[in-house]
């Protein structure tokens, strides 16, 4: 029952044909149903020139029915839904040539799903859905929330569906109970609810867990509480987006990534929100900043190649000098290429002691924007250079630090045999973009590109305004 | 001068457009080729057929090539940048040509991967297009309206459905 929309469209010849006023003899009402029946099965391109008699859609019309469907997708990125729908609604042959990818986002009201239920006809009254791949829910609703067969109706009104996004006034408990039996792989859950209290923004992984082929998640305005969670049934996330999120202690971002399947991971926040002057999202700054915690043994976002944290709307923006790369505790790290773990060595003489091994390992793509950054030429010199290639600047903190460390394990080895461990500074070995854009005014000179050690990175620093 | 390896790009309908190499890889189809087959570099003229390009076309492209052949493009995969940033004027008087002309440099552009001429080119089709009810895109590009009053009510509320964000 899947109705993939890109083998779905008509081409102008075979709807022009269909159309020619003289051979249109049946009823609206029934050529509205053949319509319907044809867009339903993939039509063959007859091998005719491309260009047709028919003059009902002008050299425009031809223009545009004619292109490939790659070019249609890639001029249509450039245009609205509303522009897409207006533009099926002008002629049959543009109704034909579009109507997959018009309908391939819906939206409904819970009412209209529930009346829908009622009796089998009035699923007639949902045009088109087969080619759903998306559903948005416009409106949130208690009644039908909870007691709705979510599933069952799901599958009658969009079989090929994939994405659902809600509108939710309150916790999102209530998807916990839903047996959903199509596969959905993105969800997006938005809380409208304006009240602080926070129960009544309370979200819980365990509430999506029916949703096991779930792979994108995206939340907003929720607060996000952690339980033990059954790791069987926790959906394997990949992309997870947070807006304007907060989280209770003891919740730490890694609890979104039981299976070590997150790649990519977008926290942002907007008009001022509190939430980023609090402790709790200072630890999870400082968590990235790799400040190192010991005693642990976990891999920390083990898969995680794209991170974005960004502020939007703020009046003072979180500095970027303060928080994050300013702590050079973290080149203190030695890893052990044979083991695949990381020592650190304390400050004293102590054997290392085995701590989580290194952070994002996988990172290749780092995006921060709307931060303050308070001295450009300083931050740039000092912190970004060093990150990300410490060979080339005049003063070498890793070098130096790594060179200390060197000495100090290899003192460790008492029988004089080679030292036992593969050192390498262990920081972003994969990044190889960096994105930043700068909320405040600092003077920002063409830094552009960056060679790594082996092979290109860019850089790219914008400022906001 | 002459004495560099060209490249000669052989259109359609036989026309050859001989092109320094720096100009023709703009086109990464061709930049491929060129890296495949003469791996050590150009010795001697090196002949590229494009077989469904038109003389006229391809000599736009060219143009369109030869123009930018200094430029740097934003980055291919940061669809962001490429989104947001507007024709730029040289490209948009470039590409007011008649909608026949404009479909085979965008095909040609498609055909000989030179990306930020699709982007132009599709980007110039969107804003034919972009803001228009289905009315003005009747008027704006004489298409007759074959809906009836029946079907074309039944589409609106149909259209109901359709997400419009």
């Amino acid at each position: 029952m899947a109705y993939p929309m890109d083998v779905v469209h008509w081409s102008s010849t075979t709807v022009a044909a269909a159309c020619l006023p003289e051979q249109d003899v049946e009823p609206p009402s029934k050529r509205r149903k053949r319509e319907i029946l044809q867009t339903s099965t993939p039509v063959s391109a007859p091998e005719t020139p491309v260009h047709t008699s028919d003059d009902n859609i002008g050299e425009f019309g031809h223009f545009i029915a004619d292109f490939p469907n790659e070019i249609i997708h890639h001029i249509l990125r450039y245009l609205s839904q509303t522009d897409l729908i207006n533009l099926s609604s002008s002629t049959k042959t543009f109704r034909g040539r579009f109507l997959s990818l018009v309908f391939a986002k819906i939206k409904v009201h819970w009412h209209d799903l529930d009346a829908a239920s009622s009796s089998e006809r009035n699923l007639s009254l949902f045009p088109h859905t087969a080619y759903a791949r998306k559903i948005r829910f416009l409106d949130s609703s208690p009644g039908p929330e909870w007691n709705l067969n979510l599933g069952t109706h799901l599958f009658q009104l969009a079989p090929s569906a994939n994405e659902l996004e809600f509108r939710l006034l309150n916790s999102s408990s209530w998807l916990k109970y839903k047996d959903v039996d199509i596969p959905i792989t993105m969800i997006t859950l938005a809380n409208i609810n304006q009240s602080p209290a926070l129960h009544k923004h309370l979200f819980d992984l365990n509430h999506l867990r029916n949703f096991t082929q779930l792979t994108d998640v995206t939340l907003r305005g929720f607060n996000v509480r952690w339980r033990d969670l059954d790791d069987n049934v926790t959906p394997r996330v990949k992309t997870l987006k947070l807006v304007d999120c907060t989280w209770e202690y003891p919740f730490t971002m890694t609890q979104f990534d039981p299976h070590h399947s997150l790649q990519k991971l977008t926290v942002s926040y907007t008009h001022n929100n509190s939430f980023v002057l609090s402790e709790r999202f200072q630890d999870f700054l400082k968590f990235l900043a790799f400040i190192l915690e010991l005693g642990k043994t976990e891999q920390l976002f083990p898969s995680l190649q794209s991170l974005e944290i960004s502020f939007s709307n703020f009046d003072k923006p979180p500095s970027l000098n303060s928080l994050v790369f300013n702590d050079l505790t973290h080149y203190l790290q030695v890893f052990d290429s044979s083991t695949g773990k990381v020592f650190r060595l304390p400050d004293s003489a102590h054997p290392p002691v085995l701590i989580e091994s290194f952070k994002l390992p996988s990172l290749r793509e780092l995006r921060l924007l709307g931060w303050q950054v308070n001295n450009f030429q300083d931050f740039y010199h000092h912190h970004l250079l060093p990150m990300l290639q410490p060979k080339q600047c005049g003063w070498d903190p890793v070098a130096e630090r790594m060179q200390a460390l060197m000495l100090l394990l290899a003192g460790l080895d008492s029988a004089g045999r080679k030292p036992l461990y593969d050192y390498k500074p262990v920081k972003l070995p994969l990044l190889r973009r960096l994105d930043l854009t700068v909320a405040n005014k600092v003077q920002i000179a063409g830094y552009k590109r960056i060679d790594a050690d082996d092979g290109q990175f860019v850089l790219t620093v914008r400022r906001a305004d | 001068m002459s004495d560099t390896p060209k490249v000669i790009i052989v259109s359609s309908d036989n026309g050859k457009f001989p092109v320094e190499q720096k100009v023709a890889e703009k086109s990464v189809l061709i930049k491929k080729m060129i890296e495949d087959l003469a791996p050590n570099g150009l010795e001697e003229d090196f002949e590229i057929p494009t077989p469904n390009v038109r003389s006229n076309v391809l000599k736009a492209v060219l143009e369109w090539c030869e123009h930018h052949k200094d430029t740097e493009f934003p980055d291919e995969d940061d669809d962001d940048t490429r989104k947001i940033t507007p024709v730029d004027d040289w490209d948009k008087n470039f590409l007011q040509v008649d909608q026949e002309m404009l479909y085979e440099i965008i095909l040609a552009a498609n055909y000989l991967n030179i990306r930020p001429l699709l982007d132009a080119g599709c980007k110039v089709v969107a804003e034919m297009i972009r803001g228009k009810s289905p009315e003005e895109i009747r008027k704006t590009f004489n298409i007759v309206n074959d809906f009836s009053p029946e079907e074309e009510a039944a589409i609106k509320r149909e259209n109901e459905w359709a997400e419009d964000r």
